[in-house]
């Protein structure tokens, strides 16, 4: 056997956690310094190795390892009932309240749009005397198509009623509107109506006496 | 025609303590392995990072993720070798994300904050050896690793390393083998 091979069985056999020499090996070692010099130095280092590992390894366990472990598993673990605080209804209650006022008020706002009253009022302003009102028609064929996007009336919508204008009121109010002047006084005077004067009064009419005469002279003729 | 189902609340009741019972049942089950294994976690993430106050952190986080899936743990006697493999994974972790913070700040530290190079007093004063095994232990691979800090712990025979890791015993042989073969190899 010569000094490389030796050297490898020592290594391996040292690794292995044999602490000796195996026997072919420790007859070269007899016989050769430096190969039994090798195994020394290599016996030394392993032991080091094994030392340092234990070393490391088993270093004391620190006392609040368990108690640690069982605070975080409580506060890990707590009942999810608990941790709902109460006022989290309030709000909660309050948020719905608040929701339902809404929507009545809403309610309430379309309700006021739909009435015959505010369409009448609608009819008025334009100017027509007798507005013909029609009531909503689901039907969306009924509705007047637009001729063009840019022009055309403006399609309402389906939750306000629809207001028959004829075309020369169309044309006469839009003729009106272009000749109203522009003071603001005069444009109000001309577009409300009269108000009544107090200060003129008007004496009735008084009939003195009446003379009724007979037909007959009528009747002679 | 509709038809009416009565809830009975005495049902529930009973569903909700019967869980509560097999809750309970399986916390003082854990509570009594927790005394035999806390000090196994520990060494093996102590053994990974080599530094007591991450290796408690990772054994607590550990424990408490074994505690969580402990009902689903089909076999018992498994518990001790499923908090090993959790253990090491978690600190195997830990350990990687640890380094590359390392580098990171290592690369952006401006010249003037990065630590002084270490005097021939501090070298002469740290123990060599100690850091350059740790080195050499850094770089095995995973599986060797493991083996030699199970190997290496007291109270542990390679029968019990070989059953904790669910390996046969030869492969716990052969892997230590070749683990301190490679430790000799660049401590030499």
């Amino acid at each position: 056997m010569n000094c490389k091979k030796c050297q490898e069985k020592i290594l391996e056999s040292l690794a292995a956690g044999k602490d000796f020499p195996v026997p072919d090996v420790a007859a070269h070692q007899n016989s050769c310094v430096g190969c039994a010099q090798f195994f020394d130095v290599q016996r030394n280092l392993f032991r080091s190795v094994d030392a340092s590992l234990r070393l490391l390894v088993n270093q004391p366990v620190p006392p609040s390892l368990l108690p640690g472990l069982r605070a975080r598993m409580d506060k890990k673990f707590v009942p999810r009932r608990a941790w709902t605080p109460r006022w989290s209804y309030a709000i909660v209650a309050a948020v719905a309240i608040l929701a339902v006022s809404i929507g009545y008020v809403v309610l309430r706002s379309v309700d006021h749009l739909n009435s015959p009253k505010t369409s009448s009022i609608a009819s008025r302003t334009i100017g027509n005397p007798q507005p013909v009102v029609q009531p909503f028609r689901e039907s969306a064929n009924v509705l007047p198509k637009p001729r063009d996007k840019g022009v055309g009336p403006a399609v309402s919508s389906p939750a306000t009623p629809q207001v028959i204008v004829l075309a020369e009121e169309r044309q006469a109010f839009a003729k009106f509107v272009a000749e109203v002047p522009e003071d603001r006084d005069v444009a109000l005077a001309l577009t409300r109506p009269a108000e009544a004067d107090d200060s003129v009064e008007i004496a009735l009419l008084q009939i003195d006496s009446l003379e009724v005469k007979p037909l007959e002279a009528k009747a002679k003729e | 025609m509709q038809e009416l189902v009565l809830v009975q609340p005495g049902r529930t009741l009973e569903a909700d303590s019967a869980r509560d019972l097999a809750r309970s049942r399986l916390h003082r089950e854990f509570e009594s392995r927790l005394a035999e294994c806390g000090p196994l976690a520990y060494r093996v993430a102590q053994g990974v990072l080599r530094n007591a106050a991450d290796a408690e952190d990772v054994a607590q986080e550990a424990m408490l993720r074994a505690y969580q899936k402990f009902d689903r743990l089909r076999d018992a006697t498994r518990f001790r070798a499923w908090l090993v493999r959790i253990t090491f994974r978690l600190a195997l972790d830990r350990w990687r994300s640890a380094r590359r913070r390392e580098q990171r700040e290592t690369e952006w530290a401006l010249p003037e904050r990065r630590p002084s190079p270490p005097t021939a007093e501090d070298i002469a004063a740290s123990n060599a050896f100690q850091a350059r095994l740790e080195k050499a232990v850094e770089e095995l691979p995973a599986k060797l690793r493991l083996v030699l800090l199970l190997a290496a712990m007291e109270g542990y025979t390679l029968e019990e390393v070989s059953e904790l890791l669910g390996v046969p015993l030869g492969t716990v042989k052969s892997r230590l083998f070749f683990a301190r073969k490679r430790l000799s190899e660049k401590l030499r």
